[in-house]
């Protein structure tokens, strides 16, 4: 695990764009009642946000990232990088984040690239971006950060079909005077509990990759389509993530009493309730946005601040941010005191 | 913990309307799915500390064999 702590940063704020098209899982005609029953009850999804064949993680953080800009009152030259992190780009090439350069009018002289995370990849965006403020000589770096996983989805699926919902994520990361403390880890050892399996380069997208067939877990899916072993990603979370945040606690000396909100990747109801309890977390400081909007990846702890809370309930409080899942790959961060002015959530 | 302590409580987990022994044959149960294995996952990290592979619990047939698994020092 590395531990990394950066002084005099803040995050002024957030916009998150979703899909106006709203889907409520009960009205899903490819599953039973009892099973969209039992799925609700287990992982707490009634609703998800799903983008529109045409509509891009890049065109939802386009507008999120617009808003921002307006929001914070910036002028666009004073964006130094943008760092876009998602794993459904436009493109295999060319990045989004240069291609959203040119979108937002940038000038050429930002400093622009992917990351390719899933649902850790806000708090390693957040990592990326610290790290390119304290150097110094960039001011203000853009994170982007979401997915349109509903595009990767087997519709007959029921363990995924129902959980994920698009969104993307702007958030602004600058010089300031709060503390942000992280630990980030990896284990490739387990890439085979969640992937997509064709459609890289080591297994080239072939009409194959389309055909649907019964999986050992009984869901209908193809190799083009995400798959996840529900209960291997459950014994990670259990084994690395609540680990994760007990050292953190530890390295950085500051005891979960004293942190005001825990936001945590919207795995599923069934994952987060688990983790809050064995931390013995609080229910009013731990915000959902399940319920509404599903699991969004990389979107999604962002997404639970900006539907959930508001600039004044985070005015002076430190706040734990933690994000797990695809690679294997999970981090956390504490941040002493966002210095948030501006949070907005919109519609594509 | 007693091994009847141990039954009484996935019985309660698994909430069926069948009747479960340490034999019962888990999979043949209508509501035993990729849910309840998550559940019995979840209660034995917590309250024994212990934690195996998907593969190893999606063999268990029984609680009989759960037990087995789990190791007859973690029960009384």
């Amino acid at each position: 695990m590395s531990y990394i702590t950066f002084n005099n940063i803040e995050i002024p704020g957030i916009t998150v764009c979703v899909p106006t098209e709203k889907v409520c899982n009960r009205e899903l005609k490819e599953f039973t009642k009892e099973e969209i029953e039992k799925f609700i009850k287990v992982t707490g999804v009634e609703y998800r946000r799903i983008a529109a064949k045409e509509v891009t993680t890049l065109d939802l953080g386009y507008r999120a990232s617009l808003d921002l800009i307006e929001g914070l009152k910036l002028e666009k030259e004073e964006i130094d990088a943008i760092i876009f992190v998602s794993q459904t780009p436009d493109y295999i090439l060319p990045a989004s984040a240069i291609i959203l350069q040119d979108k937002l009018g940038l000038p050429k002289s930002t400093l622009a690239f992917d990351v390719s995370l899933g649902c850790s990849g806000y708090v390693y965006g957040l990592f990326i971006a610290a790290s390119l403020v304290q150097n110094g000589t960039l001011k203000n770096v853009l994170l982007v950060s979401g997915d349109t996983v509903s595009k990767t989805i087997s519709p007959k699926d029921k363990t995924m079909a129902m959980l994920f919902g698009d969104a993307c994520s702007a958030t602004l990361i600058r010089k300031g005077t709060s503390d942000i403390y992280f630990s980030l880890n990896s284990d490739g050892g387990g890439k085979d509990h969640l992937i997509i399996k064709d459609g890289g380069f080591r297994n080239p997208m072939t009409m194959s990759s389309f055909e649907t067939y019964m999986w050992e877990d009984d869901n209908e899916r193809a190799d083009c389509h995400l798959y996840m072993n529900g209960l291997e990603i459950f014994n990670f979370t259990l084994r690395e993530v609540i680990q994760d945040a007990k050292n953190l606690f530890n390295e950085s000396g500051i005891s979960k009493d004293d942190i005001s909100y825990f936001v945590y990747h919207q795995a599923n109801k069934f994952m987060n309730s688990y983790i809050s309890k064995y931390l013995k977390l609080k229910e009013e400081s731990t915000p959902e946005s399940l319920l509404e909007y599903g699991n969004t990846s990389s979107a999604s702890i962002p997404l639970t601040i900006c539907s959930k809370l508001t600039v004044e309930e985070l005015v002076g409080k430190r706040i734990l941010l933690s994000g797990f899942g695809v690679g294997l790959s999970w981090g956390h961060c504490i941040i002493d005191e966002p210095k948030l002015t501006y949070l907005n959530l919109l519609e594509l | 913990m007693k091994k009847e302590e141990f039954l009484d409580n996935i019985i309660e987990l698994l909430d069926v309307d069948e009747k479960i022994t340490f034999d019962t044959l888990l999979k043949q149960l209508d509501d035993y799915d990729s849910f309840a294995l998550l559940s019995i996952a979840a209660y034995i990290h917590k309250e024994l500390h212990v934690q195996f592979k998907a593969s190893q619990l999606q063999e268990i047939e029984s609680i009989n064999q759960l037990i087995q698994l789990i190791g007859n020092d973690k029960f009384e």
